[in-house]
């Protein structure tokens, strides 16, 4: 209750009107995604699908450098290339399309091994509790006490440098994350009544686990992961922007690299400037949509 | 008689991680391909003799459990070993870089609070407003926003349009105040767009929630001015999350301006780490790393304590 607030001068103040943060809960189920979520769900459709139908779409080869522009930095929408060249002449486009290939890999890589080994973990040392959690949370604790960027680079110049190996690093990384918030959820649901009554009805311990517990953690873990994936992509754009990726791998980050240097970016500062663009409303997109998804399961930092 | 108990007990703790730390340290510099007295002679050098000497003079040829004590006992007295490539000590490579990365750090987080709590106390005043609105948007875009990103935005626009900063370099401190500020400008300026849109966002909720507590209700029954309400009733209680948000991300920058320190050429702590790593000079990294993981565990750690000294609550159930 405020009245320290404008919003209710008056009458007896509505907290409502002053709590819109995202605990409050939201009556209405369609308005889960709202309109910046529903653009940004365009948003990601369009650069996931065009970059899984990369090589049937009639782009230019995004590796070959187009002779016939001059000074191999053409500015968009010139001599037939929509977004224009790169600093050595290949089709930016072209390269966007193909750099959604990594961000999409990161994206699914890290939510698959995030959710399955953080996600194992968590549940397990939130559900088992006693010594099993404190050593399962010790382990992850000391992971997370290391500098995420610092590891991640000594983890790639320890695998190598090509995409497969990148993603298992950022996923490797991203683990200890996943597994905090997979405990402190399953902490929340394993004192609720319906797991009480399963207990009561004589279900075995893997069935509490598998059957009550584990169905409300994964959509909370998901939406969390939405919010690990956006960083995840910029994670790997560093990589590639520090040149620890391979060079064969087309990625935006890498993009953003090969156009930075002062010289180039003031006579061509497209190379640089589409590549962060897209890379951009892209961690935006995942980001809303992470934030909306966590809204609406109600998954408390504060829990952590 | 609790707070103690809790500090003794986190103390145990914080040294059994940093020893952790310190093992993880050294095991990663082992896994890392290359041999360090490859990366010294050259590949082509087939002298076995001398290969030998060199291996025993790196204190390679003694068993690993032994190698890790030496280093232990070397990095507790402060001798972190010295680079295979360029001779020079590990410990004046790191205060050679130190400066320039802690004065990025000091600086980006000085004017993060400095924008972010006034903003953060409008926000939460006026919660809902447009005005609200328009701040909470532009803190959740400037989060999505990667650093390396906005930097080449500000870099063009700044420096290459306009001209007011150097597009790269480090000028130090004994180039004169102004040339070393307007050097570390734009790089300070990506990290305060970062830092500030989080502090903003946390302060703003937390500022909101305390707002409703009966406590604001009766400071403004007394009558007293809105202003001095939020800064002296409502901030405090409020500014929990935000100080320990604030001080891990102390241990998060120090090597979180990789990026923007290869980015803009400063020659910093975390280019350091990165060409180590990269040039294959396993003890300077080792030492960097050592350090960075050091610093950052202990700056949780003092976070930890701040907390529970600060908030009275959590100091009586013994839980941060």
């Amino acid at each position: 209750m405020s009245i320290i607030t404008r919003a209710g001068k008056n009458t007896v103040p509505v907290p409502a009107t002053l709590v819109t943060d995202t605990d409050e809960a939201k009556p209405k189920r369609a308005s889960v995604l709202g309109f910046g979520g529903w653009l940004a769900s365009l948003w990601l459709i369009l650069i996931s699908t065009s970059a899984i139908v990369a090589s049937w779409l009639p782009l230019d080869e995004p590796g070959i450098t187009d002779f016939t522009v001059l000074a191999n930095n053409s500015p968009p929408f010139e001599a037939g290339h929509v977004l224009g060249t790169d600093e050595i002449g290949r089709d930016i486009l072209s390269r966007i399309v193909y750099g959604g290939r990594v961000s999409l890999v990161v994206a699914v890589g890290v939510l698959v091994i995030g959710m399955l080994v953080g996600g194992t973990i968590g549940l397990l040392a939130g559900f088992l509790r006693g010594k099993a959690e404190v050593v399962l949370m010790a382990i992850v604790d000391i992971f997370l006490a290391f500098p995420a960027l610092i590891l991640l680079i000594a983890i790639v110049a320890f695998l190598g440098a090509d995409l497969f190996k990148v993603v298992l690093g950022i996923s490797l990384v991203s683990i200890p994350a996943f597994a905090r918030i997979a405990r402190a959820t399953t902490l929340t649901f394993s004192q609720r009544e319906f797991v009480l009554a399963a207990r009561a009805a004589g279900a075995t311990r893997s069935r509490i686990l598998v059957r009550e517990i584990l169905p409300n953690v994964i959509l909370p873990l998901l939406a969390f992961g939405l919010l690990v994936v956006g960083i995840a992509i910029v994670a790997e754009g560093s990589l590639a922007f520090l040149g620890l990726t391979s060079q064969e791998t087309i990625s935006w980050g890498g993009m953003i690299n090969g156009g930075r240097k002062p010289l180039q970016l003031e006579n061509v500062a497209h190379t640089a400037m589409i590549p962060a663009l897209v890379m951009f409303l892209t961690v935006l997109s995942v980001n809303m949509l992470g934030d909306r998804f966590r809204a609406a399961f109600d998954v408390k930092e504060a829990a952590l | 008689m609790g707070i103690l108990k809790n500090v003794v007990t986190r103390l145990l703790k914080l040294s059994a991680v940093v020893l952790i730390v310190s093992f993880l340290t050294f095991s990663l510099t082992k896994l890392l391909p290359g041999d360090p007295v490859v990366v010294l002679l050259g590949p082509q050098y087939s002298n076995v003799e001398v290969r030998e000497a060199v291996q025993k003079d790196l204190g390679l040829d003694k068993s690993l459990p032994v190698q890790y004590l030496t280093f232990l006992g070397n990095a507790a007295t402060g001798d972190l070993g010295r680079s295979y490539s360029s001779k020079f000590e590990t410990t004046d490579l790191l205060a050679q870089k130190l400066p320039a990365s802690i004065e990025l750090m000091l600086l980006a987080q000085f004017f993060s609070l400095i924008i972010s709590v006034p903003v953060a106390m409008y926000s939460a005043y006026r919660a809902n407003s447009r005005a609200d609105k328009a701040i909470t948007t532009t803190a959740f875009g400037l989060i999505s926003l990667p650093g390396y990103a906005f930097a080449v935005f500000l870099v063009y626009l700044f420096a290459l349009q306009l001209k007011w900063f150097p597009a790269v370099g480090y000028s130090p401190l004994s180039d004169g105040i102004l040339d070393n500020l307007k050097s570390i400008a734009l790089p300070v300026a990506v990290l305060v767009a970062g830092l500030s849109a989080v502090y903003i966002r946390l302060l703003r909720s937390d500022l909101i929630a305390t707002l409703q507590e009966d406590f604001v209700l009766m400071a403004r029954a007394k009558g007293l001015p809105t202003w001095h309400i939020l800064l002296r009733h409502a901030l405090r209680p409020s500014s929990f999350s935000l100080l320990t948000v604030f001080g891990i991300q102390f241990g998060t920058l120090i090597s979180g301006s990789v990026i923007l320190e290869q980015f803009f050429a400063i020659p910093g702590v975390g280019s350091l780490a990165i060409e180590s790593i990269l040039r294959r000079d396993y003890l300077v990294a080792q030492g960097v790393v050592l350090v960075i993981a050091t610093a950052f565990v202990l700056v949780n750690f003092a976070v930890d304590i701040l907390y529970s000294i600060l908030d009275p609550r959590v100091r009586r159930s013994g839980n941060a």
